[in-house]
C-alpha cells in the first residue's frame, strides 16, 4: 500500500513539474545557473575569509548551503526512493552507503539555510491582509507567491527535523521492533511531503521569477 | 443360501480385519486424562509370541509386536526419523548427513537417503541397506532402511534373516528409566544383533553374542552354531524379577521426552584449543529455563516431529504446526486468530535499537545461535557424525571428519543463518562431467601402500590414523595413487581426488592439476541450537559486533583441511556463502566508523532547527497576542 502510495505521490509530483516547467524553462535555465554561479562564486570567496564582511560571509555560506541542499536532497531522494520502488524492498546495499554518507551534509546545509533564511520567512501583517484581499486579478502576484514561499519555506523547515530526526531515532538502542517500524515509516512519509513541497516551492519560486521578469518588461 | 450368507460374513469379517476399514488403536487415542498410563505389558516376539523368562531360548522381544497391540505401528513408522529412506517425502531443509569416513584413504563424504544437495546416496559407495545399518546404526532410530531387508543378493538376504531386522527402538526415545543403556545399541548394532539391539537397551535384558560371527544358515531358534571355534550366538537373558506372576513387565515411559534421550544422537560442541570443557560451556538457553527439547519439537501420532525452522510450513495449511519456530513463540502475530506468542513464558524481544531490515537479512539464530563467532570458524563434534557416546569414538579433538561451526550462509529462505560445513573428501573418476565415487575398498588398498612406501612420514601417517586424523597425503604420494587408479581403471574415466574445495588430478606432464568443480563444493547445514541468551547475542555490543572490519558473520575465515600446502590453498571467507563479495561489508563497515559522528551532528541539526522553529513560533505567537 505505502509502495502504491509513494509511487503515485513521487510520480504525480514530477509529472506535475514537468508539465509546468515546460512553460517556464527559460527561469528553470536562470534558477540553476544563478545557484551554481553563485555557489562557486561564494566557494571561491570563502577561501578568503579576511577579504569579505560578516555578511558578504553570510551570503557565502547561504549559498553553498542552499547548493548542497539540493544536490543532497537529490542523491537522498533517488537512494532512498529508487530501491524502493523498484524493488520494493527497504534500502540496503550500496544505495544505503550512498544515503547515509550524503545525510550529514545534506542535515548541516539544511539546518544552515533555516538558520540564516528564517527571518527573511517571518509572517508578516501584509501577509495576513495579502492573502485575505486576493482577488483573481491579483491570483499570482508577487506578493502571493511570497507567502506562498513563507508557508513552504516553515513547512520545510518542520519537516526537516522529523525526517532526520526518525531515522536518527532508530540508531541509538531506545526503541523497539514496534517503535522502529513507526520510526522508519514516519522518514518515509516525512520524505514523500518533503518532496511534494519542495516542488510546489519550485514552482512558487519559478513563478514569482516569472511574475518579477514580465513586470520589469 | 445360508451358505452364501455365512461365506459373506467371513469375508466381510476379513476385510474389517486387514485395515481397510481400521480402527485407531486404543493407545492412539487420548481420554484427556494427563496422567500417564502404566505400561504393564507382555513382551512379545517378533513371531508375536509371549516371552517368558522361562524360556529355552528367549527371544528378544520385538518393540513392533509389543507396542502394536496399542499403537499404529505403520503410521508411526511414517515420522520423519524413520521416513528418510521415502523417497516420496519431502526432504525439507538440508540438514545433517552421515558421514563415510575412511582414514587410510582421507575419506569424509556427507551421505545422505534425503535428496539434499550436496550429499550422496550410501549405495554410491556400496552401502547397501544392511551395510549401511551396521555403519551408522548407532545412531539410527531403527525402522526405515533397517527394515528393508533388501532382496539385492542371497548373501544379502541371509544375513538378514540371521541379523533380524532393525525395528523403530520406541525405547531410544520413551524411556526413562535409570538403566536405559542407548550405548547398548550401537554395540550390539556393530555385531549384527540387529533384533536384538532395542532389548539391549532396557534394563532388563542383557544380550550376549554376535550374529556377525554366525554362518548364513543360523537358526535363531536353536540357539546353537556348529563347526565355528569360539562364536557365541546372539542370545538374550531377561531378570526375572521383572516379570510378575502374569508375566507382564512394567515399561517406565513417558510422552515428555527427556533431553537425555534426544542428547544422544543430537550433541554438538565446539572443540578449542584447550580441548572439551563441557562444565565451561553453558545449556541452551531454553534447556537452562526448563524446557524439553520436546516442547517445542512436537509430533502427534504420525512422528512428523516439526524441525522448527521459520519456513518449515510455508505452503502448509498446518498454521498451528507453523508456530512452533522462534518468531511463532517470541514475535507477535498480529494477523493468527488466536494469539499463539508467548507460550511456555518466551518472553518478548523488544530488539531496542536494531533496524528492521535486520530481520528480513538475519535469521534469529543468526545473532542467537551456535558459539559466539570467532575470526575463524572452529571444528565442532557431533554425535552421528563422531560416533559420540559409543565405544568406537575417538576423543582426539581433530579426530576426522572435520566440521567447521558456525558458517554463516544465506539459506534456501533468503535469510542468513548459521550452518555447520563439511568439505568433502574422496577419490573418484571423472567421466565427463560428472564424477564417480571410486570403491573405498579399492582406495584403501592403494593409499596403505602408498603411505607404506614413503618412510619419512609413515610413522607421523600411522600416529594420525590411530588418532582417528585423516593422513596428510603429500603431492607425491596423490600422484602415486592416482597414477595406480588409472592403471587399475584405465576404462573408468579420469581418476581425480576431491579434497578442501578443490579436484584434484593429473596434468599432461604428470604433475597435479588443481581445478574447482562443484563437487568439491563443501556441505553445509543450518543448526539452531545451542541458543544463547539475549545478553549474548550479537549485536549486544553495538552494531560493530558484525558491522566492523574484521566482522565475524561477514568476513571471518572457514579453512579447510588440505593434504598438502598448495598455494591457492582453501579459505573461504563468509560473505562467498551470502553471495557477494567481501568488498561492501568492508565499504559498509567503514560507515560505522564515522557512524557516532553523523549522529551526533544530525542529532545537534535537529536540535537546533527545533529550536529555531520555536523561536520564531513564540515570537509570532506574541506579535499575534499584542495585535489582539
Amino acid at each position: 500500500m505505502l509502495r502504491i502510495v509513494t509511487f503515485t505521490v513521487i510520480l504525480s509530483a514530477v509529472i506535475w513539474l514537468a508539465v509546468v516547467m515546460r512553460t517556464r524553462r527559460a527561469a528553470i535555465k536562470i534558477f540553476l545557473m544563478n545557484t551554481i554561479s553563485g555557489a562557486k562564486g561564494s566557494f571561491i570567496k570563502v577561501k578568503k575569509p579576511r577579504s569579505l564582511d560578516f555578511r558578504s560571509i553570510l551570503k557565502c555560506l547561504d549559498d553553498l548551503a542552499f547548493f548542497t541542499a539540493v544536490i543532497s536532497a537529490v542523491f537522498l531522494a533517488i537512494t532512498g526512493f529508487l530501491p524502493y520502488l523498484l524493488f520494493g524492498r527497504p534500502v540496503t546495499g550500496y544505495p544505503l552507503v550512498l544515503h547515509v554518507t550524503i545525510s550529514p551534509f545534506f542535515a548541516v546545509s539544511m539546518t544552515v539555510l533555516i538558520l540564516l533564511r528564517a527571518q527573511s520567512h517571518v509572517f508578516r501583517s501584509s501577509d495576513k491582509q495579502m492573502k485575505s484581499n486576493v482577488d483573481k486579478k491579483n491570483a499570482g502576484s508577487t506578493s502571493e507567491t511570497e507567502t506562498s514561499g513563507k508557508i513552504c519555506f516553515w513547512l520545510i523547515a518542520v519537516l526537516t527535523p522529523v525526517l532526520m530526526g526518525s531515522i536518527i531515532l532508530c540508531m541509538y538502542p531506545l526503541f523497539g521492533m514496534e517503535a522502529q517500524k513507526f520510526l522508519l515509516t514516519s522518514h518515509h512519509i516525512s520524505a514523500l511531503l518533503f518532496i511534494v513541497i519542495v516542488f510546489y516551492n519550485i514552482h512558487v519560486k519559478t513563478k514569482s521569477a516569472i511574475t518579477i521578469a514580465e513586470t520589469e518588461k | 443360501m445360508s451358505r452364501i450368507i455365512y461365506r459373506l460374513f467371513i469375508i466381510l469379517f476379513m476385510i474389517s480385519g486387514t485395515g481397510i476399514a481400521q480402527e485407531p488403536k486404543i493407545g492412539d487415542i487420548p481420554d484427556g486424562n494427563r496422567t500417564p498410563y502404566v505400561h504393564s505389558i507382555p513382551l512379545l516376539d517378533e513371531e508375536g509370541m509371549v516371552i517368558s523368562p522361562d524360556d529355552k531360548v528367549p527371544m528378544p522381544f520385538s518393540l513392533k509386536q509389543t507396542c502394536t497391540e496399542c499403537h499404529d505401528y505403520g503410521r508411526i513408522s511414517s515420522g520423519r526419523h524413520f521416513n528418510y529412506y521415502d523417497p516420496e517425502v519431502s526432504p525439507g531443509r538440508r540438514g545433517e548427513p552421515w558421514v563415510l569416513v575412511d582414514p587410510v584413504s582421507a575419506t569424509q563424504i556427507p551421505l545422505s537417503y534425503r535428496d539434499w544437495k550436496g550429499t550422496l546416496r550410501p549405495e554410491r559407495f556400496g552401502l547397501s541397506p544392511f551395510l549401511f545399518t551396521e555403519k551408522f546404526g548407532r545412531h539410527l532410530t531403527g525402522g526405515g532402511v533397517s527394515e528393508n531387508d533388501s532382496t539385492e543378493s542371497s548373501d544379502i538376504y541371509l544375513r538378514w534373516m540371521v541379523s533380524g531386522k532393525a525395528e523403530i527402538n520406541c525405547l531410544g526415545c520413551h524411556d526413562i528409566e535409570p538403566g536405559h543403556d542407548q550405548s547398548q545399541y550401537d554395540l550390539q548394532i556393530s555385531k549384527q544383533n540387529y533384533r536384538w539391539a532395542n532389548a539391549a537397551t532396557s534394563s532388563f535384558a542383557s544380550v550376549y553374542g554376535s550374529a556377525k560371527e554366525m554362518p548364513d544358515n543360523y537358526d535363531i531358534y536353536s540357539g546353537v552354531v556348529h563347526d565355528i571355534k569360539n562364536a557365541v550366538p546372539p542370545s538374550v537373558e531377561y531378570a526375572g524379577t521383572r516379570f510378575d506372576s502374569k508375566n507382564k513387565v512394567v515399561f517406565n515411559l513417558t510422552r515428555e521426552i527427556p533431553e537425555q534421550r534426544c542428547s544422544f544422537c543430537h550433541s554438538a560442541f565446539a572443540v578449542s584449543e584447550n580441548g572439551v570443557n563441557n562444565w565451561k560451556a553453558d545449556k541452551d538457553v531454553h534447556l537452562a529455563a526448563g524446557l524439553k527439547c520436546v516442547d517445542c519439537h512436537r509430533n502427534g501420532l504420525d512422528h512428523s516431529i516439526i524441525r522448527g525452522y521459520e519456513w518449515e510450513y510455508d505452503n502448509s495449511e498446518d498454521q498451528a504446526s507453523a508456530s512452533f519456530s522462534c518468531s511463532g513463540c517470541h514475535i507477535r502475530d498480529y494477523d493468527s486468530p488466536v494469539p499463539q506468542s508467548g507460550r511456555m513464558g518466551a518472553p518478548y524481544p523488544s530488539h531496542t535499537g536494531l533496524p528492521e531490515i535486520h530481520f528480513e537479512k538475519l535469521s534469529c539464530t543468526a545473532c542467537h545461535s551456535g558459539p559466539w563467532p570467532d575470526s575463524e570458524a572452529q571444528k565442532v563434534k557431533l554425535s552421528r557424525v563422531h560416533a559420540l557416546g559409543t565405544h568406537i569414538v575417538k576423543k582426539e579433538n581433530d579426530a576426522a571428519p572435520a566440521v567447521f561451526s558456525p558458517v554463516f550462509v544465506r539459506d534456501d529462505d533468503g535469510k542468513i543463518s548459521p550452518h555447520r560445513l563439511i568439505w568433502p573428501s574422496y577419490w573418484a573418476f571423472m567421466q565427463g562431467d560428472s564424477i564417480v565415487p571410486a570403491a573405498p575398498g579399492d582406495i584403501q588398498a592403494i593409499a596403505l601402500t602408498v603411505l607404506r612406501e614413503d618412510t619419512v612420514t609413515y610413522s607421523a601417517n600411522i600416529a594420525n590414523l590411530l588418532a582417528g586424523k585423516l593422513p596428510e597425503f603429500s603431492k607425491d604420494q596423490i600422484i602415486g595413487i592416482l597414477d595406480s587408479l588409472s592403471t587399475l581403471y584405465p576404462d573408468g574415466g579420469m581418476p581425480v581426488y576431491i579434497c578442501g574445495g578443490k579436484l584434484f588430478s593429473l596434468s599432461g606432464s604428470g604433475d597435479i592439476s588443481i581445478t574447482e568443480h562443484p563437487a568439491a563444493e563443501p556441505y553445509t547445514w543450518a543448526f539452531a541450537h545451542n541458543v544463547r541468551p539475549a545478553e549474548q547475542s550479537l549485536g549486544i555490543r553495538g552494531c560493530g559486533d558484525c558491522h566492523s572490519m574484521d566482522s565475524p558473520l561477514s568476513l571471518g575465515i572457514v579453512k579447510a583441511d588440505v593434504p598438502f600446502d598448495f598455494s591457492e590453498g582453501s579459505a573461504l571467507r563468509m560473505v562467498s556463502f551470502q553471495g557477494k563479495g567481501p568488498f561492501y561489508p568492508r565499504v559498509f563497515a567503514l560507515t560505522f566508523l564515522f557512524r557516532p559522528v553523523m549522529k551526533y551532528i544530525i542529532t545537534i541539526c535537529c536540535v537546533v532547527i527545533i529550536l529555531v522553529i520555536l523561536l520564531y513560533a513564540l515570537k509570532g505567537l506574541d506579535a499575534i497576542s499584542k495585535n489582539t
